[in-house]
């Protein structure tokens, strides 16, 4: 993934859960994340779904549990593939 | 940790065909098997006697993950009174999804699948996180529902009074500090004592006030015919509350759970000025109580402007309660006026955490802006569980 790619996946976050812009989200996680709850999963996705220009399934959907999770994802998935490959 | 099946995963309305699924989700949530017990208590007697045919059967929604039911939200047949008419809703309750699958998706799902089903809604609840969900799906948070209890045996609840555990921690310091110092145990005995004299000489200037007016404690409901012409004096002076008629009394607190409740009859003459639904504890072993007996004042019908019927109505309360060994009784309820009232009878007012969320599509309803003149109890979304 590339630094385009990630720093836009970070500012999603740090949108969608009210976060300062210097915040650490690489460790965020729904677990142990207070502010992770139904309805920030919920706008996470539709945050995602937006910024990258793709539709996921439910399936997918209760998977992404973590900063970490959504990023593999982005990257087996090829979103933004020249800035996946470089 | 239960995986989920990714592959099966459906937000679905449920029917009589997915009981033995429900029959599990309800066994692990609250422990229990029978629809009967769990959040769509109401269905169990059946449309014939529901009073609001027009919103029965009351859909519920589930997600499956496979075979197995993982998160749920029912819904209660209501009628709402907007101040010049009766208009047909849903409570919801029962928003539940299995601990580990939390903090996902299904809650909202399950949230926006009920709101395809159902037009003018109205939920309790206490939880930010479903607060935050409701409010997101277009309800309006119209904020917490006040409470007010009375101690009848104040030495006891003064010693097993807990600030964090009752959830008083936002109570002034000063308040929490002059708890504890009375928590002591001479200064305990003398504030108990003191506090009970002075209770009895407020009741004792209280039943001045409502000459002519008898309280009894009943079994059973009055008719529904009696119980009709107060709720239409009560419903002129409100500007939004669940309907409270004759027939919903008697479906409510007779008919799906006979027995579980007591009701006090307040009459001028022979014509009924009052009615109050009480509930006798039933669990001590709440850590929150700390072994308190603490009854609850469930519904009410009586015209605020009539000072006398709600004086009558409150010292009756106090007196079943007594009679039923609580130490504290609690009423909650919305209406301002007659939270003002009950102060005098002896009712301290303490911090509420029950949100009142109303949906209600474009011309539905006349809602108001605030709570001042509306009815709700903690009878209202059979949320009488403390």
């Amino acid at each position: 993934m590339t630094d385009q790619t990630k720093n836009k996946l970070e500012q999603v976050f740090r949108a969608v859960f009210e976060l300062p812009a210097d915040a650490d989200v690489q460790n965020i996680r729904q677990i142990s994340f207070r502010k992770w709850d139904s309805l920030g999963h919920v706008l996470l996705i539709s945050a995602i779904e937006s910024e990258f220009g793709i539709h996921l399934e439910l399936a997918t959907i209760v998977q992404l549990t973590s900063f970490e999770s959504v990023q593999l994802y982005l990257t087996e998935n090829a979103v933004d593939r020249s800035a996946v490959h470089g | 940790m239960t995986e989920l099946d990714t592959a099966s995963i459906r937000v679905t309305s449920l029917s009589e065909k997915d009981a033995p699924a429900l029959s599990s989700f309800y066994r692990t949530v609250w422990n229990s098997g029978s629809a009967e017990n769990g959040p769509n208590e109401a269905t169990a007697t059946g449309s014939a006697s529901c009073p609001f045919p027009a919103s029965f059967p009351p859909p519920l929604v589930g997600v499956y993950s496979g075979e197995r039911i993982i998160g749920h939200l029912g819904s209660i047949p209501t009628e709402f009174w907007d101040g010049q008419r009766n208009v047909g809703g849903h409570w919801l309750k029962g928003l539940m999804v299995l601990e580990q699958f939390r903090n996902g998706p299904f809650g909202y799902l399950l949230v926006k699948q009920m709101m395809k089903q159902v037009s003018l809604a109205a939920v309790m609840t206490v939880a930010p996180a479903a607060r935050r969900l409701f409010e997101a799906c277009g309800f309006k948070d119209f904020g917490t529902v006040p409470n007010y209890i009375a101690l009848i045996h104040p030495r006891k609840v003064l010693q097993a009074v807990d600030v964090a555990r009752l959830g008083l921690a936002s109570l002034p310091r000063f308040m929490q500090l002059l708890l504890r110092v009375m928590q002591w145990g001479p200064i305990a005995w003398i504030a108990g004592s003191t506090g009970a004299a002075g209770l009895w000489l407020l009741d004792g200037l209280n039943r001045l006030l409502c000459l002519g007016l008898r309280a009894r404690i009943q079994t059973d409901p009055p008719s529904a015919a009696e119980i009709e012409p107060l709720w239409l004096r009560l419903r002129e002076r409100l500007t939004l509350a669940p309907s409270r008629s004759g027939a919903y009394i008697e479906w409510r607190y007779a008919r799906v759970h006979p027995g579980r409740y007591q009701f006090i009859e307040v009459r001028r003459r022979h014509e009924l000025a009052g009615l109050v639904v009480v509930r006798r504890p039933e669990r001590v072993d709440d850590p929150r109580l700390a072994g308190l007996r603490v009854g609850l004042i469930v519904d009410l019908i009586v015209d605020p402007a009539d000072a006398a019927a709600v004086t009558a109505a409150f010292l009756g309360a106090r007196i079943w309660a007594r009679k039923a060994g609580c130490d504290a009784v609690l009423l909650t309820i919305s209406h301002l006026g007659v939270g003002r009232l009950v102060k005098r009878l002896g009712f301290v007012k303490i911090p509420g955490n029950v949100h009142f969320m109303l949906r209600a599509p474009p011309g539905a309803i006349d809602a108001p802006q605030g709570m001042e003149r509306s009815w709700m109890t903690r009878g209202d979304a059979w949320g009488d569980d403390i």
